[in-house]
This record gives C-alpha cells, sequence and structure tokens, in this order.
C-alpha cells in the first residue's frame, strides 16, 4: 500500500491501531514509529490510547478496548477536514494515499447528449485534478445553509449521535447501580476517567455544531461516544471489586 | 417500486487494461448526467462503463416517484491486493468471483428527483501500491461529501477476486461479504452485518442493526452496541463478540479462545467443547447459557450467577464463594482420581459463565438431537 505516512500527514487511526495491535508488519510498524516519533499529534493520539488502556488495566483486566481506533481516526479526519476545508475533502485513509499514487494519464470522457466532454482528469491531476474536476461539476452549487441534502444529512448524523447518546445512557444507568457497592477509590478512578470521556464528547459536539453537514466531525462525535460506551461497557462487565475473585 | 437494475442495460465486457509503463494508477470519476446515456472510457486504458439514464419511475405503489440510475463497470484490476469501500448513502455488498484479474461493479442509485440523483457520485480508483477504493459521495454546500441521505440512497454489489483484502463502511446500508479469501473488516452506523464463507479475519464495529457471520476460517472480532449477533461455524484461533443491547448466540465454534458478552441481552453457547479450549461468556443482566452437544468430555466450570447455576449436567463444586463458584463435571471428577489425572485436566476446556442479573445454565444436547 501507498504510504500514508508522509511528513505531513498523520498515521491513519485504523494503522495506529493495527500498530497497537501488533497486527502489521514490521516494516509498516517501523514507518509508523518513525512518525510517530517526529510528530507531536500522532504521539499524542497514541499517548491518549495508551492512557485509556492503562485506565482499564487499573480496573483488572489488561486488554484495551480493541475498538479505540475510531477515536483516532475521528481526530484526524477533524483535523484533516480543518486543513483541507474549502478544497476537495477525501477521507483520511484516502488522502494518504493521494499523496503518492497517483501518476497516470487518464481522461473521463463523458457522451452528452450524442457530443463527446473532456471533464478532464490528466496527468497527476488526480490529486490536484479530482479538485479541479469536482469545481467543474459543482459549480453553481448552493450553499451550505440553505441545501436541503445537508439539511437531511445533518438529521441523519444526529439521529445516529441520539442513538449512541442513548446507548452510553443505558449502561450509565447501570454503572451508578453498580458502583455503589465499590471502594471510592475506584469510584473515584472511573469518575475521573469518564469525565474526561464526557469533555470528549462535549468538544467533539461543539465541533460537530460548527461544522453542520460535516461527515469528519459528525464522525468525531461518534467515536467519542464509542469509546465512552467501550469503557462503560469494559467497566460493567468487570463489575465490582473482586468480581474475578474465585474464577482464576 | 420499478427498481434501478430495471434500467441497466446489458453489460459491456470492458476489454484489458493496457497499462503502460509509466500508469501506476488509475483514477476514475463516474458522474451521474441526468438524462444522458453514456460511458465512460480511458482512452487507451479501456475501460467501458455501460449506464443508462436516470429516469424518473413510476410511483411505486405507496411510495413518492423516484429518479434512479445504474451503472455497471467490469474493469481489470491487475496486482490490486485490498479493496476499500466506503458508502455512507447505502449499501454494499462484496462477493468472490471466479476472475483474478478484474472487478465487476454495479451501482444502483435512488433519490427523490432527478437533480438529487445527479448530485450523487461513485468514484472508483486504483492505486498504484495495489489499493482500490470504492466511494459514495454527495455534491452538497459547494464539494463532495461523504455523508448519509434518507431520501437518496446508492447500493454498491461488487465482485472481486476471492484473494483481495476487503475494507467496507456504510452509514446505514447493510454491508454483506461472501466468498471472500483475505479477510474483512467491517463498519457500519446502521446497516446489518453478514459475512458467509471468508476465510482471514474479520472485523466488524456497528452501532445498530444486527449481525450474522458464518462460515469463517479466521480469527473474528465482532463489536456492536445494538443488535442481535448470530456466529455460526467459525474456525479460527479465537472468536471474539461484544454488544450492549442484543443477544448473541453461538453455534458450532471450532475456536480454542472464545469471549462473547453481552451487557443486557442473552448469551448462549451451542456446541461441541473443544479441549483446551477456553470459554468465557457474560452478560450483566441476560441469561448465560452453554449447551454441549455430545457426551461431555469433562470441563471445568466457572461461574457467577445471583442464582443457583442450573445445570443439566453433574457437576462437582470444588470452590464457592456468594455468588461464584467452581466445578468440574463429575465424570471429571472422577477421573482425578485415577493416575492418568494430570493429562485429562491440562486438557479439559474451561468454560466462564458469568451473569450479574440473569441465569447461568448448562444444557446437555445428545448429538443425535443436533444432528436431525
Amino acid at each position: 500500500m501507498t504510504s500514508q505516512m508522509s511528513s505531513t500527514r498523520h498515521v491513519t487511526a485504523e494503522r495506529v491501531s493495527e500498530w497497537l495491535d501488533g497486527d502489521i508488519s514490521e516494516r509498516e510498524a517501523a514507518a509508523v514509529r518513525a512518525h510517530v516519533a517526529a510528530c507531536p499529534t500522532c504521539a499524542d493520539l497514541v499517548n491518549e490510547l495508551r492512557g485509556q488502556g492503562d485506565s482499564l488495566r487499573e480496573l483488572g483486566r489488561p486488554e484495551p478496548p480493541p475498538t479505540l481506533w475510531a477515536a483516532i481516526e475521528g481526530v484526524m479526519d477533524a483535523e484533516d477536514a480543518r486543513a483541507e476545508r474549502g478544497r476537495w475533502s477525501w477521507p483520511s485513509w484516502l488522502a494518504g494515499a493521494l499523496g503518492g499514487a497517483v501518476t497516470a494519464a487518464i481522461a473521463v470522457w463523458l457522451v452528452v447528449g450524442g457530443r463527446t466532454a473532456t471533464v478532464g482528469l490528466a496527468g497527476g491531476a488526480a490529486v490536484g485534478g479530482g479538485e479541479g474536476a469536482l469545481g467543474a461539476q459543482t459549480a453553481g452549487a448552493t450553499g451550505t445553509g440553505s441545501d436541503p441534502l445537508l439539511v437531511e444529512a445533518e438529521r441523519e448524523l444526529e439521529r445516529a449521535a441520539a442513538s449512541y447518546a442513548k446507548a452510553a445512557g443505558r449502561l450509565r444507568a447501570i454503572l451508578d447501580r453498580e458502583q455503589a457497592r465499590w471502594d471510592p477509590a475506584r469510584r473515584a478512578r472511573v469518575a475521573e476517567r469518564l469525565a474526561r470521556l464526557d469533555d470528549a464528547i462535549v468538544h467533539s459536539r461543539g465541533v460537530a455544531e460548527r461544522d453542520p453537514g460535516d461527515g469528519a466531525s459528525a464522525e468525531m462525535l461518534f467515536s467519542a461516544y464509542r469509546r465512552q460506551i467501550d469503557f462503560l461497557a469494559e467497566v460493567v462487565h468487570r463489575g465490582s471489586p473482586g468480581i474475578e475473585e474465585g474464577l482464576r | 417500486m420499478m427498481t434501478a437494475a430495471a434500467h441497466r442495460p446489458p453489460l459491456s465486457e470492458a476489454p484489458p487494461l493496457a497499462w503502460g509503463a509509466s500508469a501506476l494508477s488509475l483514477a476514475l470519476v463516474l458522474i451521474a448526467v441526468p438524462r444522458v446515456s453514456w460511458a465512460v472510457v480511458g482512452g487507451d486504458a479501456g475501460v467501458v462503463v455501460a449506464g443508462a439514464a436516470p429516469v424518473s419511475s413510476p410511483a411505486a405503489a405507496s411510495g413518492p416517484p423516484r429518479a434512479v440510475d445504474g451503472r455497471e463497470l467490469i474493469v481489470p484490476i491487475p496486482g490490486a491486493e485490498r479493496l476499500r469501500v466506503d458508502n455512507p448513502l447505502g449499501g454494499i455488498v462484496v462477493r468472490a468471483w471466479d476472475r483474478a484479474d478484474a472487478m465487476h461493479i454495479t451501482a444502483d442509485k435512488q433519490s427523490s428527483s432527478p437533480e438529487a440523483l445527479a448530485r450523487l457520485r461513485v468514484h472508483f480508483t486504483a492505486w498504484a501500491g495495489g489499493e482500490i477504493s470504492i466511494e459514495a459521495r454527495v455534491e452538497a454546500g459547494g464539494r463532495e461529501r461523504a455523508l448519509p441521505l434518507s431520501a437518496s440512497r446508492v447500493d454498491l454489489v461488487i465482485e472481486v477476486p476471492a484473494e483481495l483484502g476487503v475494507e467496507a463502511k456504510t452509514f446505514a446500508g447493510d454491508l454483506s461479504v461472501t466468498g471472500l479469501r483475505a479477510g474483512a473488516r467491517l463498519e457500519t452506523t446502521g446497516g446489518r452485518i453478514v459475512v458467509n464463507d471468508v476465510h482471514g479475519r474479520v472485523i466488524t464495529h456497528q452501532l445498530r442493526g444486527g449481525q450474522s457471520v458464518a462460515a469463517v476460517e479466521g480469527d473474528v472480532d465482532l463489536d456492536g452496541v445494538e443488535g442481535h449477533m448470530h456466529l455460526d461455524r467459525l474456525a479460527g484461533t479465537r472468536v471474539e463478540a461484544r454488544v450492549v443491547d442484543g443477544d448473541i448466540r453461538a453455534e458450532d465454534l471450532r475456536s480454542d479462545d472464545v469471549r462473547l458478552s453481552a451487557t443486557t441481552g442473552a448469551v448462549v453457547l451451542f456446541g461441541v467443547l473443544r479441549p483446551h479450549a477456553h470459554y468465557d461468556l457474560r452478560s450483566y443482566g441476560g441469561e448465560v447459557r452453554v449447551a454441549v452437544v455430545g457426551a461431555p468430555a469433562g470441563f471445568e466450570l466457572r461461574a457467577r450467577s445471583s442464582v443457583p447455576v442450573v445445570s443439566a449436567i453433574p457437576l462437582a463444586t470444588i470452590w464457592q464463594k456468594g455468588d461464584r463458584m467452581r466445578a468440574v463435571t463429575a465424570s471429571s471428577a472422577a477421573r482425578m482420581t485415577s493416575t492418568a489425572s494430570a493429562a485429562t485436566a491440562a486438557s479439559r476446556p474451561v468454560v466462564e459463565l458469568s451473569s450479574v442479573l440473569g441465569r447461568v445454565v448448562v444444557e446437555s444436547v445428545p448429538l443425535v438431537d443436533r444432528l436431525q
């Protein structure tokens, strides 16, 4: 696969997850390590990921939730979206590939009403050319504030966010009941972690509200919810102190 | 309702791609143009797309008029190793076909109006590194976006060489993969996930919709928030499934490490217990049940339940405290006194069953019942 880790591109969240899980080759792992070593943003995210794993380990089970990759993906997608707002927005996992892959000279022809027209991808233009071609296609597009498709999309995203919030709420209710039996230190550790996850959701929701119709921002919010749900489910299943006692 | 497929003419077979020495990749943008019959030819590359004009179909029996459009593409993909599909606008079906050097893509679009239909795009890109990407996008707010819509949709059916690794993502559309031999990674917010006859690692992430995963020769890691999970005939080293609000039913698992956990739903394992294997079944609020098929060769049970464990298989308790207990099957306990007990104990499967609020049940199912 082409590089997703150029000096200007962050490591994709999926790649980070695979790296932390030990699921990529040594050569790919070396590339990830090199990028993380040189990129403070990615290093912070990896530390955050590891930190969450540590929090969970403190609670008893030495396995970080395997779905945390989505959290980093959301953050990086949002960063990409901010960096490239106004330009063509590719998904993060494609953005990296764009950097080095496309060199072909390809033209796309449309037969329009019996005439043939070139809408133009040429040379390395699929990177910039994608933008150019898209610009031609989208001339006269409506603004974000009045586009009914954007309104429709925003409704769908809000519905999904509500589902995430509902699931997290149910887990939280279970946790509230369970942790009444816990010792204060454990309750404090869980509360501290939940407060951080709540902050992430509030922050992500703020970003999403500032950028309605931005799929990357919505994905960032969903990722924050998934992190919270993963954590709550882990804690609920791990249960009260000593749940494993006698079982091992 | 008239379907998009009804408008699709027979597919023209594409001639082989003539890959020039400098042609490291191909980027092809498929653009819906209202009321235009169209073909796309990539110059010397010789890629052919057969399509049909978007048409406003007659109103369905109870639905509003729909504009529909169908496109098909067969494209050579020499050297391709991985396929990534991102379709927030509808469903994705990926299935293996018998060609090793080409891919067949069918895109069916539907919308409430031709104008909205024309803003739905499907992009196919072949990258030099062996990666193929297919993306559905909507043009909105002046640029293309990866956004879901409720009144418009794009459904993708993709036939691929079996050895292609697949990653696919939808928003509300269903995800289905069949016949793959290099694993699959699937993510959806609200679509149902169906996996069948796959070799290689299978990983899923889902908010809601349910999952059915069957006949996998590889490790399986399923993650869901809402919806039931059904696992059947899984033969990797490890099977893990987690769901918050839904049941997990697993049958015929041939893995040595099985971890199934539901928060509010039931967890049911049905099948033969393998020697040396470890089964960890947990629920917070639901029943946890293991139905052992065939004559049990003996296993160790570690259970947590607020009510007494219900077991149809005689158990000998080793340790018990509060709602937790350890036991072995009575037949195993008898063998523990014999001289061959060490080897027997080492190969004995361990079954952990935990339910905070629900029952823990151990059943015995005669093999003959299973075969009927």
